[in-house]
């Protein structure tokens, strides 16, 4: 191993013990709201697979999020038997919404796509909005029955935050793992290829609309994880899961924190999170103050925090490399 | 000699311009070829529809026997036939060696492998530097693109077009804003190509002194339509061709 995967695995190693540490040190206030940090680190994760490996800024990935929030929910108030499996089809219910929106969208490029996918957020929103039957309408589904988390024999009281928290911490490794591995594999490079350049990998033979559906599946996958997620957290799924500031979110934390870095999202999630509840507690109107933030953040930081952060330690390390030469 | 590219009253229209104008030509396999005619002929129009950047309007395409009129452009590649672009083009925040990996990925149709890394493909990664290393590139392997000279820019892209291995390679002005060192390098490069490989060249070009060197049969393309096809020699002696050149610049 040489010495930045050793540190790599040093921090990742932290990382896990202070995940692993931190519910048993601070109060059930932050218990819930690093909770929370996780659930919209997926859906940013997700959200970024699109945007900055594929090259595609999605305006309506809050579609994928209700829908699995949606479907979660309606089953676990529907007395569904396992709460695995609820969040299981929840966000398989996700993925085939992806499947048809992409089919779709994939077609179209840049500010396009944005649009195309806005207006069929825009769509999903105002179909759970007025389905009211099953989508309970502007109430939204509340009243969720958490049944124990079946793994076998085992069963696992998964009210209280504390053990919610490991759950999502659970499903927020297996998520990085996963991507990580997809945005390193081969099928992720072909997706750099085309964000850098769609011409020139469309005459080295690679089908472009194939590649960016597939991505825009996956991407709707993971946000669909999120998305069940977050309805068990809330015990309820409401229209404003759904709501277009609510495909806002994702967007303003990947940029927040950096686009062409991994974690960045993750880090911008942080950070999304850490002005609003700083901000809140002077102010309600938070979010003109967030905008007064993200103006010299986006000026400042224009690769995100940690991408701009990365770039910076790497030209000084690469400036003290040619002094010692 | 067999044909591996005929061309069939090929036409393409923007609006009411007719940019090609039923251009019928043959590409023998292994005979380097060259299309040449002022700016605005109609060459990169032409190479654009063989390429299937867009369909033509009218005309056939047949590669190896094989009609591939109107095909989508990745399919076209996937069948054989690789291009280059007259303006360089190619994954620019990208290393070299992800660049040729790329392609590479792309015509072992590995694309679909979701969660092996590519670096650690052996077989993949060799092939790769292979290439690299036949184009001189290779101390650049992990250089990203955006740090090359124009010149080393411009044979990443010929890289790239290689690791498809394709049986036609279309360049468009392969030379087109190099240097002379640079020029000299690629003209090399491309008769070094065309003789260790099963590789027809078929290129345009603006560079007379490049055509002349290079080329076993030459087009010329004048307005859409075709002026003058033969040898070298023969297009040097055209006097239509002098004409078209405005002054017969032709033997320079
Ligand atoms: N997409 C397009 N839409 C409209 N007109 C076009 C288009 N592409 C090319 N043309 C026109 O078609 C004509 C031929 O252009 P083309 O680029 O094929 O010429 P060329 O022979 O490659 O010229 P050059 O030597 O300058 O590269 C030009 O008049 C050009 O303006
Ligand atoms: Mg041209």
């Amino acid at each position: 191993m040489n010495g930045s995967a050793r540190k790599k695995a040093l921090l990742a190693f932290a990382a896990l013990v202070l995940l692993g540490v931190l519910p048993f040190v601070v109060g059930t206030y932050s218990i819930m709201l690093i909770t929370e940090i996780m659930i919209m680190g997926i859906f940013a994760l997700s959200f970024n697979l699109l945007f900055g490996y594929t090259g595609l800024l999605s305006f309506g990935h809050a579609a994928f999020f209700g829908v699995s929030g949606y479907v979660t929910a309606f089953l676990l108030i529907h007395d569904f038997p396992s709460l695995l499996l609820a969040l299981l089809l929840g966000t398989l219910a996700a993925a085939l919404a992806a499947i048809v929106v992409g089919y779709f969208s994939v077609r179209l490029d840049e500010i396009y796509f944005a649009i195309l996918t806005l207006g069929f957020g825009m769509m999903f929103y105002t179909l759970v909005h007025q389905w009211r039957s099953v989508t309970g309408g502007s109430d939204g589904l509340t009243g969720l029955v958490l049944p124990s988390l079946g793994i076998g024999k085992l069963s696992i009281d998964v009210s209280s935050p504390k053990s919610f928290y490991f759950i999502v911490a659970v499903f927020f490794i297996i998520t990085i793992l996963v991507l990580l591995r997809i945005v390193r594999s081969s099928f992720g490079l072909i997706l750099m290829s085309i964000r850098e350049n769609k011409e020139r990998a469309a005459f080295t033979g690679i089908n472009i609309r194939a590649y960016r559906l597939a991505s825009f599946v996956i991407s709707g996958f993971f946000a669909g994880v999120a998305g069940g997620l977050f309805a068990v957290f809330d015990r309820m799924a409401s229209p404003s899961m759904l709501h277009w500031t609510a495909s806002a979110e994702p967007v303003l934390m990947t940029v927040l924190g950096g686009a062409h870095v991994f974690f960045g999202p993750v880090i911008g999630a942080i950070l999304f999170f850490f002005i609003e509840h700083v901000i809140t507690k002077f102010t309600d109107i938070w979010m003109i103050f967030l905008g007064a933030i993200l103006i010299p953040l986006v000026i400042f930081f224009p690769d995100g925090v940690l991408g701009t952060l990365m770039t910076r330690r790497k030209k000084m390390r690469e400036a003290r490399r040619e002094g010692e030469e | 000699m067999s044909a591996i590219l005929e061309v069939k009253e090929l036409t393409k229209n923007f609006g009411k311009f007719q940019a090609v104008a039923g251009v019928t030509l043959t590409v023998e396999r292994k005979e380097l070829t060259s299309l040449i005619g002022p700016n605005g002929a109609g060459k990169t129009t032409f190479y654009n529809m063989l390429s299937g950047k867009f369909p033509p309007t009218s005309g056939r395409i047949i590669f190896e026997g094989r009609d591939i009129t109107g095909l989508p452009s990745h399919k076209i590649a996937r069948i054989g036939i690789g291009r280059s672009f007259q303006i360089t083009n190619i994954f620019s925040q990208m290393t070299v060696m992800q660049n040729i990996l790329s392609a590479l990925i792309a015509h072992h149709k590995k694309g679909t492998s979701f969660f092996s890394p590519y670096w650690k493909d052996a077989g993949l990664v060799a092939e790769a530097e292979k290439i690299l290393d036949s184009l001189g590139l290779l101390s650049f392997a992990h250089v990203p693109t955006t740090q090359l000279s124009y010149g080393d820019k411009r044979l990443v892209e010929i890289g790239i077009v290689l690791a498809n291995y394709p049986r036609l390679i279309l360049l468009d002005e392969p030379t087109a804003g190099m240097t002379p060192e640079e020029t000299e390098r690629m003209i090399a490069l491309i008769h070094r190509l065309a003789e260790e490989t099963d590789t027809t060249f078929f290129l345009t070009e603006h560079d007379m002194k490049v055509v002349f060197s290079v080329s076993q049969k030459i087009y010329v393309l004048h307005q859409g339509r075709l002026l003058a096809e033969g040898t070298p020699e023969e297009i040097r002696e055209n006097t239509q061709v002098q004409e078209a050149y405005l002054g017969g610049s032709v033997s320079a």
